[in-house]
């Protein structure tokens, strides 16, 4: 077990810049036991806060991606046959309840309906998980919380939280940071010097002045970070800019425009 | 009156009374004298023209008091000849001869007449009927002096009625010919003509299409242009006509494509929705761009069309059209620099000028340091911050120098150097752009219009970069005065890049440049020499359209300031007004404390910082702020259901928020046997339908192989499995096969368009358009009740934004009941179409479905119309209902019928997601196939 802890705890500091009052709140959370959903659109540091505080906190990290054949078992975890034995294996959600992890489910809404339902006795009071192939009744370690990521953009009835599950949860609200740290933020992730990195982040504010107009989501952080990185690696800014921001955004040929009138503008 | 004149004119008193008092008041605003013998002709004339037929007497009357007294009158004598030549044939012919003629004899030369002449002989051999209409127009473009338009017009109707034309072809030339060439506009009007002449001498069935290319697109092409492009169209004449016919009238791809080569001009229409895009994109606000031809003529008239660029706080007004470089994309890019460079007040905040902020300001640098540099003292003390009533700040800021043109023009200087600045370090991209286009332009006026010598110098080397000063030769003194306020101007704009620094510049340096120039005036006093400085492209500071524009804003934010004044809490007005702009003419309490200042002492210590702790709770601001922008209409008084939704104001570039008032309700019911008379009529394809639908359905099962959990074994697996523990590998645990119930999850609504046009009768056949609507939802109905599909029929209809009405006739959880069919066969046509209302009532309503694929199909006659709601602004709310139903993941799909094809659709519902049913009897059968391929 020791060995596994070791295996999900973070070692070196990630980089992190914390915008608002997010990383108390988180601490308070977890100091409480509670359970933390993080609201935020793709892209503006949801996942990296998480490992941040990991290591704030020292506590191994979990992480699931969902998607929508992810079932209960998969989560749980299951017998298999090794050596003609059957043999229960833990699955990741399991293993974070038994050691004490953060256990992150990335994009909450993405996995199937019944299967966000096992997390809820370990999200309230009870803090158990029901392992109904062992008939076991885990009872939480107390170090271990539960946390998830869900994204508003997709606002549609079919991909929405259920209440029973939503107000389960304390939340934390992320956007997009305020310029000056988003410009600190590109420039460290993409290694490039500040006045690139604030160039950049002007032109990702005009972008999401034009969100209205057809985007359905601003650009993010990542994709200035993917900017940078590229111009760091010597394409010129408005090329890195042109595949980095503006074709992953839209298909639209009129709103690329007006981003390539910009681009041309900033740089 | 002389006696002389009396003579003739008592014989005509005679006659016609009334005929020669009006006579006698004409000759009597003659400038000249009128020859007794002239007077004399004109009676003799008059009486026999009248003796014909009373107006034809009138017309020649007219005509002699036109001719008489003035330079024309050496024509009198053709005149007499050709009315009377025409008035025998008889008094119609003579009467258009005798007031048709005037402007020919009077703006025209010998050859216009003979060419004149000609052309009525022409067209009389086709009969008297088709003079009326072109010599009306002929004689209005005469009239505006444009000779040279006239003798290629009569050239054109001489060729076109040469033609071998049927009565019915005459009368229609008689009638589109002047109604075209007087709707060319004048400047291109003379080869336009040539050019239609050109296509008619070629194949006069040619002419309507190409009026129709001229009208839709072709007018932007230059002289040479059109030429090549005429050649190219008649060279298709020799191949085929239909395919000329297309080509002049830009139908055809080639046309298009042709056409998109050749042009240079670009019109305002072309780049609107790029710049309106841009600007948002750019400044966060919501300024669009407009053509200069929608301001009012009073502006207008100091600004010339070329190329200009102003605006008033809403909106940028750009040229209608920009032909000033010889390629297409560089008059593009010319639109691109003036946006860009006009935004630039907006974004730098140019007009965010607090007069009384600019002074505080100026007292407290001026105790600080350089206590005498510019002004003196007892002037500057003269400086009162207070604001004149019915002005802008900026404007009574420039109404304190003793020369107020000349304070306006520094200040413009030193607000063009300073947004240069700001442009050249976030957007060095809009520098490197617009420089070299300001800098020529700049070039032009130093040398066509020898600008005042200092001020512009002045300009240059501010606003647009030292190195242009180089280009232009200025006297030494000039230079070295400049050069100071350069280096003030550079020392000030680097400290504080406020828009209050360029005024205090104004401050600092007026009394130097004033100085200067009245020794460059020969005497003269300066108010006198003083010329306004021209900038490129007319880029001025309107500080008076803003505030006329945001006058109201004005008004509230004077009064919270007096309010706080009195209570002992300070803030800028300007600062307010800022906040009431952006919030639509609303404030909060908070936003107030965010921009209080502390003035302890008002001279040494001002700094701006949010104040949280201030109480303000006494300040009633509903009370302040009136009625300003929350005029929501009477109360709902309706007994259904109401919704309010947003309208999109393409003007402004906006929403306008809980704009239109939707009336939910259920259709009266109608009992009859429509429903089961359609299904009746329509046997045989029921039937198919039943058929294709039935496919449409899902299996039922779907096996789902290598599932980890499940019903039953897959045996595939299993053997793998077998086989890898035989191996000794990890087997796979995917052994289960798992069965899933699939199900089609799909919910659709049926928005119909119940306008009053659809009550006209369709081409052939004793129905109206909405009978085959309803036809085809009857038929809906059956084909979704076999799928199982969830479904919803709706109509929609108003007048008005305050009453659009929303008729449901089925909803989603409703079975297809009698009540349903009797809604069916109650439907009738109502009033207009504001479409996009109803399409957002329809989308907030297919949200609530929780269906997997969610379709709105739209089903209409033509185009959005309704009060206020008209042609452009109708067609972009309806494409912004649209855009906002895909955001919520719900696929609009139209179906137009019984017009054609036409460009505006993909403008309206997007490209590929509209049919056009041209033949509406085949709406119910094509709904259908339309609905099984959307969702197959």
């Amino acid at each position: 077990m020791q060995k596994d802890i070791g295996n999900h705890l973070i070692e070196t500091e990630p980089y992190y810049l914390r915008a608002k009052d997010e990383v108390r709140l988180f601490e308070a959370a977890h100091d409480a036991r509670l359970p933390v959903m993080l609201k935020g659109p793709t892209g503006c540091g949801k996942t990296r806060f998480v490992e941040y505080m990991s290591y704030l906190l020292k506590r191994p990290l979990i992480t699931v991606a969902c998607h929508e054949d992810l079932f209960a078992s998969d989560l749980i975890g299951r017998y298999l046959l090794i050596k003609d034995e059957t043999v229960w294996v833990d699955g990741p959600l399991t293993k974070a309840v038994r050691m004490g992890a953060i256990c992150y489910l990335d994009e909450i809404v993405e996995a199937r309906k019944d299967t966000t339902v096992v997390i809820h006795p370990l999200t309230d009071n009870r803090r158990a998980l029901s392992i109904d192939k062992k008939g076991e009744v885990l009872q939480a370690h107390p170090e271990f919380m539960m946390v998830i990521s869900y994204n508003p953009g997709y606002q549609s009835v079919l991909k929405d939280l259920k209440q029973s599950t939503r107000q389960r949860f304390v939340s934390v609200e992320f956007d997009y940071p305020e310029a000056r740290k988003e410009a600190e933020i590109v420039s460290h992730e993409g290694d490039i010097e500040i006045e690139t990195a604030l160039k950049l982040v002007s032109l990702a504010g005009k972008i999401r002045n034009i969100r209205e107009h057809g985007l359905t989501e601003g650009a993010s952080t990542r994709l200035l970070i993917y900017a940078a990185q590229m111009i760091r690696r010597d394409i010129p800014a408005h090329e890195a800019c042109r595949s980095a921001i503006c074709l992953p955004l839209t298909d639209d040929e009129g709103l690329q425009e007006t981003m390539n009138d910009l681009i041309a503008d900033i740089f | 009156m002389s006696q002389r004149k009396e003579e003739p004119l008592e014989q005509l008193f005679l006659a016609d009374p009334d005929l020669a008092e009006w006579v006698a008041a004409g000759l009597e605003q003659k400038a000249g004298s009128v020859s007794p013998m002239r007077v004399a002709m004109l009676v003799e004339e008059t009486l026999w023209g009248l003796s014909q037929e009373v107006s034809f007497g009138h017309a020649i009357a007219t005509g002699y008091i036109h001719l008489v007294g003035e330079e024309s009158e050496r024509n009198l004598g053709q005149y007499c000849n050709l009315v009377r030549e025409a008035g025998r044939t008889g008094p119609m012919l003579g009467r258009l001869m005798a007031t048709y003629l005037v402007p020919v004899l009077k703006y025209g030369d010998g050859r216009l007449l003979e060419s004149f002449r000609q052309t009525v002989d022409v067209m009389l051999e086709k009969g008297a009927y088709t003079l009326q209409k072109p010599l009306e127009s002929l004689s209005s473009l005469l009239n505006q002096q444009d000779v040279e338009a006239g003798s290629v017009y009569l050239d054109l109707l001489c060729v076109t009625f040469s033609q071998d034309l049927s009565y019915g072809q005459c009368q229609h030339f008689s009638y589109t010919l002047p109604k075209a060439v007087l709707a060319f506009s004048s400047s291109r009007r003379v080869w336009q003509i040539e050019q239609l002449q050109r296509v008619i001498a070629a194949d006069f069935r040619l002419a309507d299409p190409f009026l129709e290319g001229l009208e839709n697109r072709l007018y932007l092409l230059s002289k040479g242009a059109l030429s090549r492009f005429v050649s190219l169209g008649l060279a298709k004449l020799k191949q085929d006509r239909k395919l000329a016919e297309k080509f002049l009238s830009l139908e055809s791809k080639l046309g298009i494509d042709t056409f998109a080569d050749m042009q240079v001009t670009v019109p305002i229409s072309q780049v609107q929705h790029q710049l309106n895009r841009y600007l948002r994109a750019r400044t966060g606000l919501p300024i669009s761009v407009r053509p200069l031809s929608s301001l009012s003529k009073a502006v207008m008239k100091e600004y010339n069309k070329e190329a200009a660029v102003l605006s008033d706080g809403k909106f940028i007004y750009l040229p209608g059209e920009i032909s000033t470089f010889a390629h297409k994309s560089e008059n593009i890019k010319l639109y691109k620099c003036l946006a860009r460079l006009e935004a630039g007040y907006y974004e730098f905040g140019t007009f965010d000028f607090d007069l009384e902020r600019a002074m505080e300001r100026f007292r407290r640098n001026m105790k600080v340091k350089e206590p005498n540099s510019g002004l003196e003292r007892t002037q500057i003390v003269n400086f009162k911050s207070q604001v004149e009533d019915n002005l802008s700040d900026l404007d009574s800021f420039f109404l304190r120098f003793p020369v107020r043109q000349l304070a306006s023009d520094l200040f413009a200087i030193f607000e063009h150097g300073r947004i240069g600045r700001m442009l050249s370090r976030h957007y060095p991209g809009i520098v490197r752009e617009t420089m070299p286009m300001v800098e020529r332009e700049a070039m032009r006026i130093f040398h066509h219009e020898h600008p005042v010598e200092v001020v512009f110098l002045l300009y240059v080397w501010i606003a647009i970069g030292p190195l242009s000063v180089g280009k232009i030769g200025f006297s030494k003194k000039t230079m070295k005065v400049a050069k100071k306020i350069v280096e003030l101007f550079e020392n000030a704009i680097a400290k504080d890049d406020t828009v209050e620094t360029s005024a205090e510049l104004v401050i600092r340096t007026y009394q130097d440049v004033s100085k200067l120039i009245k020794k460059r005036s020969d005497g003269k006093s300066i108010e006198e020499f003083y010329r306004p400085m021209k900038t490129p492209f007319d880029r001025r500071i309107r500080p008076d359209l803003f505030f006329e524009t945001y006058r109201n804003f004005d008004c509230v934010a004077e009064k919270i300031r007096v309010k706080l004044k009195e209570n002992g809490f300070s803030v800028y007005k300007t600062d307010i007004k800022r906040r009431l702009i952006d919030n639509n003419g609303t404030i909060s309490q908070n936003d107030i404390k965010e921009i209080l200042f502390c003035s302890k002492n008002d001279l040494v210590e001002v700094s701006q910082h949010p104040d949280s702790d201030a109480d303000l709770s006494w300040l009633d601001l509903s009370n302040l702020l009136g009625d300003e922008g929350r005029s929501l209409p009477e109360s709902d008084e309706a007994s259904c259901p109401v919704f309010w939704h947003k309208e999109w104001d393409c003007n402004i570039g906006d929403y306008l928020h809980a704009h239109v008032r939707v009336l939910d309700r259920f259709v009266t019911g109608c009992e009859g046997h429509f429903y089961a008379d359609t299904l009746e009529q329509y046997r045989g394809l029921v039937k198919r339908i039943r058929y294709a639908f039935e496919l449409l359905k899902p299996e039922g099962l779907k096996r789902l192989r290598q599932w980890v959990e499940g019903d039953e074994f897959d045996y595939r697996a299993l053997i793998d499995f077998a086989i890898d523990k035989k191996a000794g590998w990890l087997p796979s645990d995917r052994l289960y096969i798992k069965r899933l119930k699939q199900h089609r999850d799909v919910a659709a609504l049926l928005l119909v368009d119940l306008s009053r046009s659809t009550a006209n009768t369709v081409f052939g056949s004793k129905k109206r358009v909405l009978d085959v609507e309803k036809e085809a939802v009857v038929l809906f109905c059956e084909a979704l009740a076999v799928v199982g599909d969830a479904f919803a029929v709706a109509g929609f209809s108003g007048t008005g934004r305050l009453g659009v009405d929303y008729f449901r006739i089925k909803d989603f959880d409703e079975e297809m009941d009698d009540s349903v069919k009797h809604r069916i066969n109650g439907v009738a046509p109502l009033r207009s179409t504001r479409m996009g209302a109803a399409i957002r009532h329809a989308t907030s309503l297919l949200e609530n479905v929780s269906s997997k694929v969610r379709l709105l199909i739209i089903l209409g006659d033509g185009f959005p119309n309704d009060l206020d709601y008209k042609k452009n602004y109708a067609i972009e709310d309806t494409r912004k209902a649209i855009f906002e139903a895909r955001s919520k993941k719900i696929y609009a799909h139209a179906i137009t019928v019984n017009i054609s094809g036409d460009s505006r659709l993909n403008d309206l519902y997007g490209n590929d997601h509209y049919n056009v049913i041209s033949d509406v009897q085949e709406l119910p059968d094509r709904l259908l196939r339309i609905y099984s391929a959307l969702t197959r």
